[in-house]
């Protein structure tokens, strides 16, 4: 009976979680950032493609994903090597386990990296004000997927944008950048999980990820 | 009629006002901290009272409740902070994004220039089949990083990124230095006065403050500040409050002593009227020559009074004894001592200024004018002034037995004296230098504290250390730093020095960036550049964007070029350059000064404090052989003063306390006070040995007391003063009798 009731919650919970990020057709941004509004810990994977000018053929990397409300966002490259990325309030981080290599820097519009990285943790904490500060939105939204261009607001003309886009009632499973020197990074994004143990393993990387 | 009488007593108002209307005091330290006799030091000088890093403040912000402080109100503060009268910038010391703009834009262009202090080293690891290859791999993971975009644009110019071979030692550094604490936001503050401007910086001070306070009405936020103009203000107030105290102190104690040894309120207004006008002539030869007169030299000066006031008690002592038809007769008779006095007195104030510190030689200029009017006066004036008939003799107790009885046991006390001084050499091997000057001022200790505190919270690094370098000119400069730099990595990697911070990577001599270009030009044949382009294939990387590995020499990145980018707030602090001199400095973070002094032949300032201290000795005693014509009595005379500078260090060596320069100047001044004692003890010109020693009490107890008032101080250097002088001046007493042998007159009880 027990493990029923279980088995019943998790579902529920699943349930609930692709329910309050569903959005409209009709949906603005604000409306879509309130729907993927979430205070559960989330897990997403993710499938990255870069194609840099100055390489051969094409870069894979992939990994997971971690947010927990307000203002963390954790990203840990698990291929092709290990890697951790992180934001927490207006701070960046990042470590190279294997070179034990730790940096940190400030997440503001002066800051040029930050506009490649911001993106994630607007999307991924629902920070509406962090996209809107940082970038220029044109959000819209056809019958099948919602799009939205995101480009920088010191300099529109540059050529750097992020294009986000997600299926239609649902949250963003494509992120694709364009450098203002045509470099493009694609980034797939799926769901992992929710809940409790995301929490606690997203608390360990960001332990890892700071060198606390 | 007796002119003189009226003109005396008339003096005293008449410079009073003079003082008033034409002395300008004053207060700021920029006028007394160092300053030199050559170039290097004049422009050293002028940095540490004007330059860039003497105008910056460090403030730090945090939260009462240790949250994180929101960045909108330190861009807030920023903002408003830029606005105060005076303020030239306000920035962030963790925002780097600017410079690592210039690396890429500015320095990318110059990597065949910059990439190595040691280029032959660094070309040989670099070119062979592995190092290409790891090359290859670190481009690739370069281009994969956060900072990918900027990594391109580099890459593009320099494939091999020679450009981050000198930023990677940084990068260390900072790492290193990265701010363990996150929840304060530090920001740097540059005024436009000098930091040493007191006045000046307490105004910005309260202005710093003021906004802050408007800011945070909640409450939420603490404000700390550190920097140069931070301790500028809290000395200066320290200074005020000491000449205040000092001043009203020695002044009380002078005329109570005054009236308990004289008996007489016509004596003591004589003898301050003399003082009087002896201080005010002093301040206004000083403006004479100056310009202006610190507030430090009239309360080291007013140390003075207790020599000045020596030459009229000795006529008064002298004076006193004998009909007042006689009196002038009587101290014409005594002055050739108080002049030989005070010659030697003199001697060793010039010595004390030509030390270094424009401050003392203002003191030199404040006693030796002081001197000369209170010797003068004692001579021409003071005799007229002495009309009442009193024959009255000094009886300070204890002074007539301890001559009597040195005069009696002289064989003992010398035997024992001499066991002892014996015995105390052995302990002489203690003494010790003060490493730090900054143990000088232990009353700032809460500041210095704070500074480390706020410090440690900082990405970037000031520490409080450097190495001076000195050149003709930025290029001189920068050679002979990069000579320096193998020398501080063979410090560190023998652990006597933890890190230090040069120029390298921002700045490099215009030679060593031609024989950087050079040898890399060398080094890039047909087969490097084959091997290049294999290890770039095996990374997947474009062989025909990154693979040519054209590198055309370009023309030299010079200082004037690198301060007109962002990197200028990162080295402007560090490079001082003056018209014949440029001097660059390097920080040293924990280090061993004395690996350091030995391994860097470095110039050591307290030599010259030693050098000062002999030449005034040598000084003195020619001046003595000239008058006595006689070796024996010359060292006799100088005996009990060098006896009694001798067991101030034998004390020194017991107590373990170390010693600075500020303790040899007072070891100078008791030198100087104590060779007068000797010579009235010597010349005993009165006739009377009895009646001489009584002055020579008297003159003894009022100097130990003028000096030993600045004990009041809360300035320890001060303090350090008046012990070393107070001390000193009563052992000199102490010991004439016993060193000097007086043959034809004995002591009367």
């Amino acid at each position: 009976m027990i493990r029923k009731l279980r088995v019943f919650l998790q579902l529920f919970m699943m349930f609930f979680s692709l329910v309050s990020h569903n959005v409209n057709a009709e949906d603005s941004l604000t409306t879509l950032m309130q729907k993927m509004q979430s205070d559960t810990a989330i897990k997403t994977v993710y499938q990255e493609i870069r194609t840099l000018e100055l390489m051969d053929k094409p870069w894979h990397g992939s990994g997971y994903m971690y947010s927990i409300a307000p203002d963390l966002m954790i990203r840990e490259q698990l291929k092709p090597q290990r890697l951790l990325m992180g934001i927490k309030g207006e701070k960046m981080f990042y470590f190279d386990p294997d070179k034990h290599l730790h940096h940190q820097g400030e997440m503001n519009e002066e800051n040029p990296l930050s506009l490649n990285i911001a993106v994630f943790k607007a999307l991924i904490n629902a920070d509406e004000a962090l996209l809107k500060r940082m970038y220029l939105i044109e959000f819209s939204s056809k019958p099948e997927r919602w799009l939205m261009t995101l480009k920088s607001k010191q300099d529109s003309d540059s050529g750097f944008s992020i294009v986000v886009s997600g299926l239609s009632g649902q949250a963003a499973d494509t992120i694709i950048t364009r450098q203002a020197d045509g470099d493009l990074s694609e980034f797939m994004l799926q769901q992992h999980s929710i809940g409790e143990g995301v929490q606690q393993t997203a608390s360990h990387l960001y332990k890892e990820l700071t060198g606390e | 009629m007796n002119w003189r009488k009226p003109l005396f007593y008339l003096l005293p108002p008449i410079l009073a006002l003079a003082t008033v209307l034409l002395v300008n005091f004053k207060t700021d330290l920029s006028a007394f901290i160092i300053a030199g006799d050559n170039a290097e030091e004049i422009l050293l000088a002028s940095e540490m009272q004007s330059g860039t890093l003497s105008r910056r403040y460090l403030l730090s912000v945090g939260s009462n409740d240790g949250t994180k402080v929101a960045n909108t109100f330190v861009r807030t503060l920023q903002s408003q902070l830029k606005a105060i009268d005076g303020v030239v910038d306000v920035w962030s010391p963790g925002q780097q994004a600017k410079i690592t703009q210039t690396i890429q834009q500015q320095y990318g262009r110059h990597g065949d220039a910059f990439y190595s202090l040691a280029p032959k080293q660094s070309l040989d690891t670099l070119f062979t089949a592995d190092g290409l290859e790891q090359r290859a791999v670190f481009l690739k993971q370069a281009l994969l990083s956060p900072q990918a975009s900027m990594i391109k644009k580099l890459a593009l110019q320099d494939p091999l990124l020679l450009t981050l071979d000198g930023f990677k030692s940084l990068g260390g550094q900072m790492q290193q230095l990265a701010p363990q604490n996150t929840i304060y936001q530090n920001l740097v503050l540059e005024t436009s006065m000098a930091g040493l401007d007191a006045p000046a910086q307490s105004r910005i001070q309260t202005a710093i403050d003021n906004t802050f306070k408007q800011l945070n009405l909640s409450g939420q936020y603490q404000l700390e500040m550190t920097g140069v103009p931070i301790f500028a203000v809290a000395t200066q107030t320290l200074i005020q409050g000491d000449i205040t105290k000092v001043s009203i102190f020695s002044s009380i104690a002078l005329m109570l002593l005054f009236l308990l040894i004289f008996r007489s309120f016509t004596v003591m207004l004589q003898v301050f009227s003399v003082l009087a006008i002896v201080i005010l002539g002093s301040i206004l030869s000083t403006q004479l020559i100056f310009g202006y007169v610190h507030g430090m030299t009239v309360a080291i000066g007013s140390t003075l009074v207790g020599i000045c006031i020596d030459y009229p008690i000795h006529a008064i002592a002298h004076a006193q004894t004998v009909h007042s038809k006689q009196r002038t007769a009587v101290i014409a008779k005594i002055w050739p001592s108080m002049l030989l006095g005070g010659v030697t007195t003199m001697i060793g104030y010039v010595a004390l200024g030509i030390s270094g510190y424009p401050g003392f030689q203002q003191v030199a200029v404040y006693a030796v004018t002081g001197i000369l009017v209170s010797l003068l006066l004692t001579r021409f004036v003071f005799p007229s002034l002495m009309t009442m008939d009193s024959n009255k003799s000094l009886k300070i107790p204890l002074v007539t037995s301890w001559a009597f009885f040195c005069q009696r046991f002289r064989p003992w006390i010398l035997t024992v004296l001499m066991i002892l001084l014996g015995l105390s050499f052995f302990g002489l091997k203690s003494l010790h230098w003060m490493q730090d000057m900054q143990e000088l001022t232990p009353e700032l200790d809460y500041l210095k504290q704070k500074d480390k505190q706020i410090r440690s919270r900082m990405t970037s690094i000031e520490p409080g250390r450097f190495v001076l370098i000195t050149g003709n000119n930025i290029e001189a400069a920068l050679q002979k730093a990069e000579q320096v730099y193998p020398v501080l990595e063979q410090l560190k990697q023998t652990g006597d020095l933890s890190d230090y911070y040069g120029l390298y990577p921002w700045l490099l001599s215009a030679k060593q960036q031609q024989l950087n270009q050079r040898l890399l030009q060398q080094s890039l044949t047909p087969d490097n550049i084959a091997l290049w382009q294999q290890a770039l294939k095996q990374q997947g990387l474009s062989v025909k964007r990154l693979g040519s590995l054209d590198y055309q020499p370009t023309n030299t990145f010079t200082y004037s070029q690198i301060l007109d980018t962002p990197v200028s707030q990162l080295i402007d602090s560090r490079v001082i350059v003056g018209e014949q001199q440029t001097i660059i400095m390097l920080w040293l973070s924990d280090h061993n000064p004395e690996a350091l002094q030995s391994t860097l032949d470095t110039k050591d300032y307290t030599s010259r404090a030693q050098n000062l201290l002999m030449i005034g000795l040598a000084l003195i005693i020619l001046v003595l052989l000239i008058r006595y014509k006689s070796l024996f009595k010359t060292i006799q005379t100088l005996l009990p003063a060098v006896l009694a500078a001798f067991l101030i260090l034998v004390v020194w060596s017991f107590t373990g306390e170390a010693i600075s320069f500020l303790h040899l100047v007072g070891f100078l001044l008791v030198i100087a006070i104590c060779v007068d004692y000797g010579i009235f003890y010597q010349e005993n010109r009165g006739g009377d040995i009895s009646l001489t020693y009584q002055a020579m009490a008297a003159s003894m107890l009022t100097s130990a007391l003028a000096f030993g008032s600045l004990i009041t101080a809360e300035s320890t250097s001060l303090r350090i003063l008046s012990g070393v002088v107070a001390f000193g001046v009563a052992l000199g007493f102490i010991l004439c009798p016993l060193i000097i042998k007086q043959q034809n007159s004995q002591p009367n009880n």
